[in-house]
């Protein structure tokens, strides 16, 4: 497996898609940043701060799991099309470390484009501007391990549903059903009913795309997050977590003998 | 009927035994029971959709058999397979290339997924695909030969001891034909290699394989090897004369080691047969009125013809 994970590095470092990711990502954060700076010479212009630009991130946590998903997309979106997946089974690499080894690999590409992207987001926002408002860096270096499993197991489904598929179209739109349409489904159902249970609410809680929205405040005011606390952070980790567990395991299971 | 004998002391590099593959109520191969021997080039001949792409992917662990046993190496368990699957090199319908990355990087990527050391065999599968100028292109520039050549470098630079290969010359121009065949042979004579290939350009895998299997709508109609096959389709001549009989017992006494067979139409075949005209001269020297006399030339063609049109074994 680690020949395996070697090559996919490689080709990783090699990859044009994500080398355009790291280049568009780090220039839309200069650019937010540049803009920002720029027109908090305007009159009555309040989101020239350091603050409104940290927001935007903190604000909005699954977007790490977007990030995530997209990674693994250009990273695997195409295997089975080129043929490239049919060469390492053909080679004797089991599926089950193919998708293990997939999963790896992926972090790691994601790491190292946060480990790029954040310096940057951070540093272009201090030399650009005005440090003030509620928002501090804390609250975006908290957010990381606060994320950092969720995000894992929003990969480690992008991988899975696209081997499950052959459509690409298809995995990611199950993708995005799985992590953000189905929990505000229940949600609302569990809202509903709340009056006579409110056990689908307890469980519609516990999924990131709900406990990120309805748990946080973030504006130019004030910066309350859920992983303020350490009921929240745990809610983060565990909600990951189970994540991880739940998809990993159901890749291994479905994959081990899916035909290409 | 085949021309395999199920032999302990011979090695096979592949043998399936009684392999089915079904997709919902479509069988795709129907007891398949084939046997490459270690050393030989194989020739899986059949048209589109006979199973011979299924086939090949159930060698390479794309796909599972339904019923049936596949061995490879002699082995055939789950984890025993995989580790003989790291002996072979697999180009199967597509040659498992990355479109946007460059000819060296491709290598450079299966180099170290193969666990190779050094970055010499990049450099040796170039050269020995004459891919070697075309090294820093993306591989979707290359032209469809060039892609079938980094395929068959792909599948080779694991060195391996078995090579499976569908359609592979499939793109080429004519020289690129040539080329890769001699490739085939040259790998085959020099590193030992085992090859099975699939093509349903039937005159060129008369000139490459030791050995034949003929598929047709999922079911191996036969396997023997090229020698039998040479044999099979020898040229023979057909003559009916007047006194079938007396002609038969004038070619024993006369052409003691000629083989031939009376037809029941009386017609008499002659195989191995000596110039058309010492026939019609025998017969005429004793008498014998020649009614026909024909002379039947035949190929792996007519031979794969014949035997999917349900004929018999000779041609």
């Amino acid at each position: 497996m680690l020949n395996y994970m070697k090559s996919e590095l490689y080709r990783a470092r090699h990859s044009a898609e994500i080398r355009g990711t790291a280049i568009g990502l780090l220039g839309l954060i200069l650019f937010m940043n540049l803009i920002l700076c720029l027109m908090s010479g305007l009159p009555h212009f309040r989101y020239g701060i350091t603050s409104f630009s940290y927001s935007m991130l903190v604000s909005m946590p699954m977007l790490y799991c977007y990030v995530a998903g997209d990674v693994a997309v250009m990273l695997y979106e195409s295997d089975k099309r080129n043929g490239t997946l049919g060469n390492s089974i053909a080679y004797g690499i089991s599926r089950t470390r193919i998708f293990i080894g997939k999963c790896i690999v992926c972090f790691l590409t994601a790491l190292c484009l946060l480990l790029l992207a954040l310096p940057a987001y951070i540093i272009s926002a201090m030399l650009l501007l005005e440090e003030a408002g509620p928002t501090m860096v804390w609250d975006m270096l908290a957010e990381l391990p606060a994320v950092s499993l969720i995000a894992i197991a929003a990969l480690v489904l992008a991988i899975l549903l696209l081997e499950l598929f052959d459509n690409s179209f298809f995995s990611i739109l199950a993708w995005l059903v799985i992590l953000v349409i189905l929990p505000k489904i229940l949600l609302l159902a569990g809202m509903g009913m709340a009056s006579v249970s409110e056990f689908l609410l307890d469980i519609a809680m516990w999924m990131p795309a709900n406990f990120f929205s309805a748990g946080m405040q973030v504006n130019m005011s004030e910066c309350i997050t859920v992983w303020d606390t350490a009921e929240g952070m745990a809610r983060c980790l565990l909600s990951g977590a189970a994540g991880i567990l739940a998809f990993g395991t159901v890749g291994v299971v479905l994959l081990r003998k899916k035909e290409i | 009927m085949n021309d395999h004998t199920t032999d302990q002391t011979i090695n096979y590099a592949i043998e399936a035994k009684h392999v089915s593959k079904s997709y919902g109520d479509l069988r795709a191969l129907n007891n398949v029971s084939l046997h490459v021997r270690t050393g030989s080039i194989y020739g899986l001949i059949g048209d589109n959709g006979a199973g011979k792409s299924t086939f090949l992917k159930l060698l390479a662990g794309h796909i599972f058999p339904t019923s049936g046993e596949i061995r490879l190496f002699g082995q055939f368990e789950e984890k025993a397979l995989l580790r003989c699957r790291r002996q072979c090199g697999v180009m199967i319908e597509q040659p498992g290339i990355f479109p946007n990355m460059t000819v060296e990087n491709t290598l450079e990527y299966y180099r170290i997924q193969k666990g190779i050391p050094g970055k010499e065999k990049v450099e040796e599968m170039l050269r020995l695909t004459n891919l070697t100028e075309k090294r820093k292109s993306r591989c979707r520039k290359l032209s469809l030969g060039q892609k079938q050549r980094l395929g068959l470098a792909i599948a080779m630079i694991g060195e391996p001891q078995l090579l499976i290969l569908d359609e592979p010359i499939n793109g080429l121009d004519p020289s690129g034909i040539i080329e890769f065949r001699r490739l085939l042979l040259r790998l085959n004579e020099e590193r030992r290699i085992t090859i099975l290939l699939s093509s349903h350009i039937l005159t060129e895998l008369q000139q490459t394989a030791t050995h034949f299997g003929f598929l047709s709508r999922g079911k191996l109609l036969e396997e023997l090897s090229a020698e039998t096959l040479a044999n099979k389709c020898a040229d023979y001549l057909e003559i009916a004369v007047s006194d079938p009989e007396a002609y038969a017992a004038l070619l024993t006494r006369r052409y003691p080691d000629t083989s031939f067979q009376v037809l029941p139409d009386r017609t008499i075949q002659i195989h191995r047969c000596l110039e058309p005209e010492v026939y019609s001269s025998l017969a005429a020297q004793n008498g014998l009125a020649v009614r026909t006399l024909t002379m039947h030339q035949s190929s792996l063609e007519d031979y794969y013809m014949n035997l999917k049109n349900g004929g018999n074994e000779t041609c």
